[in-house]
């Protein structure tokens, strides 16, 4: 049933893809996700540290 | 990798900027838009199809921020909206069943249909499950082998793979129960319409990203060659709408029209070929209503006939009667853009966000409660 989760020509481990209902939509942006998974652990209470991965 | 950064997440199609990036970024481009839009001179409507752009338009004050001259409407963007009122009723009807049980996303549950909602119907005792993904349906599915568990399919190209999907999956797992109730429809005949359409007036369009990702961006090109309307696919933060509208902007300043990409780093030219793979074996399109817009030409998705056998429709048809939508609210209007929800006499008094009576308040990305929300329609935008 696996294959049904995800839209993707190929399926590479360790990217980041867009998630729409459960399924993964498109592979997108490493550093756009990087910079999104940074400002999510501060809005968790993590120290800001965007800045540097830009 | 660490459980929090594999939880993939539709935010991180966004780029995020630092908070003195953004801020500069911006002030940048709405001195660009400004001066683009006084070389211009005449009055400039732009439009956003999709409820994501509406909402961040509304929570970032981007219409207080444009000039005099450059108006942003609201076109049919949310599905919840667009959905016919009969359709609701069918839902109803269904869930009352003592053999059905109703899969949903919640934002259907408020939505009026045209007597009651799911939510009254839930309250009533009928069996109605929210889920967040439609597959999660296969195991309502299997742990109710008795029961008919109907998943109602709302939403645009985005979501219509997932529904697809789903009935893929049944038939795969040899779950019989499983079915859809369709209404899905198709975001370029909606365009079609809007641009036909005597009282729309456009000069260009802020094509939605996420649909963008499952389409690519061909199936837009009719916008450009046969309306001479530019269109730009468009990401969901602040600064990457401005720089959309700079790009309608520019386009309209030179005559031109075309259809860009603003939202690279997730959409593809191409799309997404195998959610289109999945649509096409399941769906063929068909003529579909839409909530004030009307009949729109093969805007609508219904199952083909191979998977008949989960078409809830064609094993159990429901007649409802065609339903009447309220007859004060403007719903329809405020849809294709011609007024603003301001201009509907029941907006902010007879119709809030908890009370809502037409689906553009009912929804979080509905056009009324984005006004509503953000301002409770005091401020002086979308002229």
């Amino acid at each position: 049933m696996l294959y049904y989760y995800h839209f993707l020509e190929v399926l590479p481990v360790g990217d980041y893809v867009l998630v729409h209902a459960g399924f993964a939509m498109q592979i997108v942006d490493e550093k756009e996700a990087e910079e999104t998974y940074a400002l999510l652990d501060e809005m968790n209470g993590a120290p800001r540290t965007v800045e540097a991965l830009s | 990798m660490t459980a929090a950064k594999a939880r993939a997440h539709a935010s991180a199609a966004d780029g995020k900027l630092t908070r003195k990036e953004e801020r500069e970024a911006a002030q940048a481009l709405v001195a660009e838009i400004r001066r683009l839009a006084a070389e211009i001179e005449r009055p400039l409507r732009y439009m956003e199809v999709c409820g994501t752009h509406t909402v961040s338009i509304f929570r970032a004050g981007i219409r207080q921020l444009l000039p005099e001259n450059v108006a942003l409407v609201s076109g049919p963007g949310c599905p919840v909206c667009v959905t016919a009122d009969d359709y609701m009723d069918k839902a109803i009807a269904y869930a009352h069943r003592d053999d059905v049980i109703l899969a949903t996303f919640g934002d259907m549950l408020k939505v009026p249909g045209s007597q009651s909602s799911l939510a009254e119907a839930k309250a009533e005792g009928a069996d109605i499950r929210i889920v967040y993904s439609p597959l999660d349906t296969l195991a309502i599915a299997r742990e109710n082998p008795e029961k008919k568990v109907i998943f109602l399919a709302v939403g645009f190209e985005t979501t219509a793979p997932t529904a697809a999907a789903l009935v893929l999956a049944a038939e795969q797992a040899g779950l019989q129960n499983v079915y859809l109730l369709s209404a899905q429809k198709l975001v370029p005949p909606a365009l079609r319409a809007l641009l036909t359409d005597p009282e729309v007036r456009v000069d260009g369009f802020l094509l939605p990203g996420h649909v963008s990702v499952v389409t690519g961006l061909d199936v837009f090109q009719f916008v450009a060659d046969e309306f001479h309307t530019p269109g730009v696919v468009t990401g969901f933060t602040p600064v990457a709408i401005l720089r959309s509208l700079v790009r309608l902007l520019q386009q309209t300043a030179k005559g031109e029209a075309r259809i860009e990409n603003e939202y690279e780093s997730v959409v593809q030219t191409a799309g997404s070929p195998a959610a289109r793979r999945t649509l096409a074996e399941v769906y063929e399109t068909v003529d579909a209503p839409w909530r004030g817009i009307g009949v729109i030409p093969q805007s609508g998705l219904r199952m083909k006939a191979a998977h008949a056998a989960h078409d809830i429709e064609r094993l159990l048809p429901m007649d409802v009667p065609v339903g009447n939508n309220h007859p004060g609210c403007r719903c329809g209007e405020v849809l294709r853009g011609i007024v603003t929800p301001r201009e509907c006499p029941l907006f902010g008094k007879a119709c809030i966000p908890t009370h809502a009576i037409g689906p553009c308040m009912v929804s979080v990305e509905g056009v009324c409660a984005a006004w509503y929300k953000y301002g409770q329609g005091r401020f002086e935008f979308g002229k």
